[in-house]
Parts: C-alpha cells; structure tokens; sequence
C-alpha cells in the first residue's frame, strides 16, 4: 500500500464499471452445456448417483442442450482433442469446405469512410500502453491472421493463420496452423481464383529468443493440394507431393509463427511516433482509430494504414500499398474455446494417401 | 419453469456472474459447470423455489469460495517501464486503468472479492451479501472495506444495509 498517497483514488463507479467489464467476457453458453454435456455423459458412466441423491441417476436431459448447442460445436469439439495431441494422426474428415471464409474481405484499399473527431484522440503514448494491456490480456487467446495479397486490385493469394497461444512464453508449448491459397501456376493473373495450395499444422515449444536459426523439437502436418500447378509444397528440408498429406516428428529448424508485427513492437512504434492517429472509423462493427506510418516508420516508403479497436485496444486491420501490391492483414483475437481451437486442426482431404 | 427453460434463458447471466466472480472466464466455465451438474439433478427441488436463479448463484458463490482449484494464471498489469505515464488523462487511459482494477481485484481474498461482486455486480445490500455468504452483516462490511482500502476506491454511498443504486449490467 506504498502507492497509497500517490495514486488517484478510484470511485465505486469505477469498480461498477470494471466489474460489468468482467462480467462481459464469460464465455459463451454454447460451451458450456457442451462440456456440460461431455462431462454429464461421463459422470452418468462413472458414477450415477449424485451426492446426497441416493437412488436418484445423472440422466443427460434432452432437449435444453441441443436447443442450445449446434451439431457442429459437437463435431469440432471432438475433433480438437486429436488436433491437440502432439504426435497424434489429424481427423481424416473434412477438406477444403471447412475453412471458414476470409471474413470482412475489405472494400478497398482506403477503407470505410473515416471520421475525424480530433478532440478525442487519445495520446500516441496513452494508446502505446493501452495496447500493452491489451496484448498482454489477450495472451492466451487464439489469434487468427487472414492476409490477402492484391495486384492491381485483383487477388492473387490468401492466407489465413491461427495461432495459440497468441502471445507464447519460452518453453510454451504453441500450435499454429497456417493455409495458404494461391492463382495456381500458370493461369492468369488477371481472371484466375485463388486456390487452396497448401495448409500445415506446426506445433512446438517456443525457445527463448535468437538472433540465430534455432532447432526444436516439433511435428509438421502438411497437406498439398493437388490442381495448383505445383507439384509440391516444402518446408525445410520436408516435402510433399502435391495430392498427399505427411506429417514429421523430430528436430527441425524453429519457425516463429507469431503474427508480425508483433503487438509489443506495433505498441513500441506508437509511442515512438511512428504512426499518427488519423481519425476514427468503425470497423467489423467496433469502433476503431485509425492511424498511418509516419516517415520515421519501419516500413518507409510504402504507407501502411492500421486500424486499432478503441473497445479492446487490440489491432484490427492493417493495409499496405507498395506499387501495384496492397495487401490486407486482419487479426482477430478468439477466446480459446473448443470450436475456435478446432480450427487449429488440418483436416486431410478424402483420398489423399500419406506420403512421409 | 423446468430445468430447459431456466438454462436456455438465463445460464448466460449465471456465465457473467461467475466471471466476475473468479475473474477468470475459463474458471467461470468449470465452476458454472460444476454447478449446473447438481442443479440438474436436483431440478425438480430447486425449479419449486420462488428464485432459482439466486438460488443457483448462491451455489456458485459456495462453489467459488469452496474451490479447491487455485488460478496460476497470472493477471498483467500491462504497465511498461520504457512507455512514460500521460501528463493528461485520455480515453486510452480509461482501458489501462481498468485493467489494473482487475489485476488488483484478483490479489483480494476470496471472500472481500466475492463480497464485492454481490454488491457492485449484483447490486444486493449488506444484509442479502451476509445471507448468501454465510456469514454477519459485520462481516460482510468488514470484507467490503478492507477490499475498497486495498483498491484505493472511495466510498461515495455508506455500507447500508439498504442495496445500493445498480448501475451496471
């Protein structure tokens, strides 16, 4: 209680609000009956007489589960538990249909409409430590990346990312899976689609930080889609047929899939000056501050536009223009629920053999 | 009302209270969780009261007090030393400050913390606090004050056993 004499005192408004804050962020119900339902259903095995109840049985009710839980939170939540075992075989169900699609793909590269409210622009220092805050409360969440690529306004290649945990510690066990689409190999620019190329599953434990290339002991899922024009897909020293899917355990080289830039460096940057808030805007239906790279900034010369939550001063967008290039980076921070970690799981496409 | 209709309309609220309760969404799972098990075995009882609904909270605070599980998870202050303080408060501000609220709210004990969910999140006066918690209105003032000191927070109302004005929610 040192701090007591200098700290401003907080009034019980402060603590109402604080609190609602808290109260905001339960999980959803949705997993709760479900685990209710997995742990009901084990306990009704195990050991059928409640507590206090004797003679009366743990009967699973029907009905109230299922008006709440969808079939699929069922599916995806059995389907984690394999996806999370290291050394485990992926679920050979799915294929390509279960990647959900790149959500709120943008407009164009400027973006919504901005509007400019200078007198509440928070400081670059004040907004650098809110975001801090908020890197460091969403540590353990889930992060999943979408990034497209245009040229002269078409797409020429996704690629989505989940990661988690979001923020991982040395010695922290992180599973991140990465799918890449791409117009495949000699087909038009111009006209073409992007197509599901590749997606790898990578799970290790983060080492401590180096500026040199370091090996750790991982296992790598890949799966190499066939029709791209590619007649396979590498990573280190593995690779597989496009058309197979393989998975490796061993030490490989460590490969740091923490979506970049990094919250810590984007927080460091603001406070530095090297982005200027521009107005505000409202974005996947949150308000948000927009900001622009100043010339001091990392990436000089191509201008760079990021948009910040002001509800949960976690990045929201980032858009960089080089040339004829733009390309689009969302991140949305995910609580890590069952059905949000299912997506951490490479589905093997039906027919396609293991190849390594 | 049977055991259905109670879960499909108000098992998110329970959800909120537990987390403000624990702090922690993922213990507010297990421990609402933990709950519902014996609630739905004991439906037909508890679904004769005039208020299930606190009755079930009044299980999820003994749940919560009585938890065997501790958290390890660390709650960050999010301050860094390299990023100096604002001169002026801005709205950023706002969000740091009320994240080290919660950090310091969830150093209390558990008993001052769930003393100050009833009466700040749920709004109930002294008197319902000491019958949910089990314990006198006393104490009850006695866990209330302690843990407003410790969060530096003034005390604009005075600790009556009437239920404050409720805001929140």
């Amino acid at each position: 209680m040192e701090d007591l004499g200098r700290a401003p005192a907080r009034t019980e408004a402060d603590l109402r609000a604080a609190l609602a804050e808290l109260g905001r962020r339960a999980p959803s119900a949705d997993d709760v009956v479900s685990r209710l339902r997995e742990v009901g259903s084990r306990r009704q095995w195990r050991s059928p007489r409640l507590p206090g109840q004797p003679g009366r049985v743990l009967t699973r009710r029907r009905g109230w589960p299922q008006l709440i839980v969808g079939a699929a939170a069922a599916v995806t939540a059995a389907a984690v538990t394999v996806a999370l075992t290291l050394g485990g075989s992926p679920s050979r169900t799915g294929g390509p249909d279960v990647f959900p699609a790149l959500p709120n793909p943008p407009a164009s590269a400027g973006g919504p409409p901005v509007v400019v409210s200078p007198g509440h622009h928070p400081s670059a220092t004040s907004l650098a430590r809110a975001m801090l805050t908020a890197f460091n409360a969403a540590a353990d969440d889930l992060v999943y990346e979408t990034t497209a690529g245009f040229k002269a306004g078409h797409l020429i290649q996704t690629d989505q990312s989940w990661s988690w945990p979001a923020v991982p510690s040395a010695g922290q066990l992180q599973y991140v899976r990465d799918a890449f689409s791409a117009i495949p190999r000699g087909a038009s620019q111009a006209i073409a689609s992007v197509k599901l190329t590749e997606d790898n599953g990578y799970t290790t434990v983060v080492p401590r930080p180096s500026p040199y290339l370091q090996k750790e002991h991982a296992r790598l899922i890949t799966v190499c889609y066939a029709g791209t024009g590619q007649t396979g897909c590498g990573w280190g020293r593995f690779n597989t047929p496009a058309g197979t899917w393989s998975q490796h355990t061993g030490v490989m080289p460590y490969i740091d899939s923490t979506p970049s830039p990094r919250g810590a460096d984007l927080a460091r940057q603001i406070a530095r000056g090297q982005w200027r808030i521009v107005g505000h805007t409202r974005l996947r239906g949150q308000r948000a501050i927009k900001l622009a790279q100043t010339r001091s900034g990392t990436f000089q010369g191509h201008p760079v536009i990021l948009w910040v939550s002001t509800a949960t001063y976690l990045p929201l967008r980032m858009i960089w223009v080089s040339g004829k290039f733009t390309e689009v980076d969302n991140w949305y921070y995910l609580p890590p629920s069952k059905a949000n970690l299912a997506h951490l799981r490479v589905p093997i496409p039906p027919g396609y053999p293991r190849s390594g | 009302m049977t055991f259905d209709e109670f879960a499909g309309a108000r098992l998110q609220a329970v959800l909120r209270f537990a987390t403000a309760l624990s702090g922690d969404p993922d213990l507010a799972k297990d421990l609402v969780q933990e709950v519902l098990i014996r609630v739905s075995g004991r439906w037909q009882e508890i679904g004769q009261l005039d208020r299930p609904e606190a009755y079930v909270r009044r299980m999820v605070v003994n749940e919560y007090l009585s938890w065997r599980r501790r958290s390890w998870r660390l709650i960050p202050s999010g301050m860094s030393s390299h990023i100096a303080a604002p001169a002026s408060p801005d709205p950023a501000d706002g969000y740091v400050e009320r994240q080290a609220l919660l950090a310091e709210l969830a150093k209390l004990s558990r008993r001052q913390r769930t003393a100050l969910v009833l009466r700040y999140y749920e709004g109930f006066s002294v008197a319902e606090i000491a019958e949910v918690m089990g314990c006198t209105p006393s104490t009850v003032r006695g866990h209330v004050l302690k843990a407003l000191a410790a969060l530096r927070v003034e005390l604009h109302e005075p600790l009556a056993v009437a239920a404050p004005s409720k805001e929140t929610q």
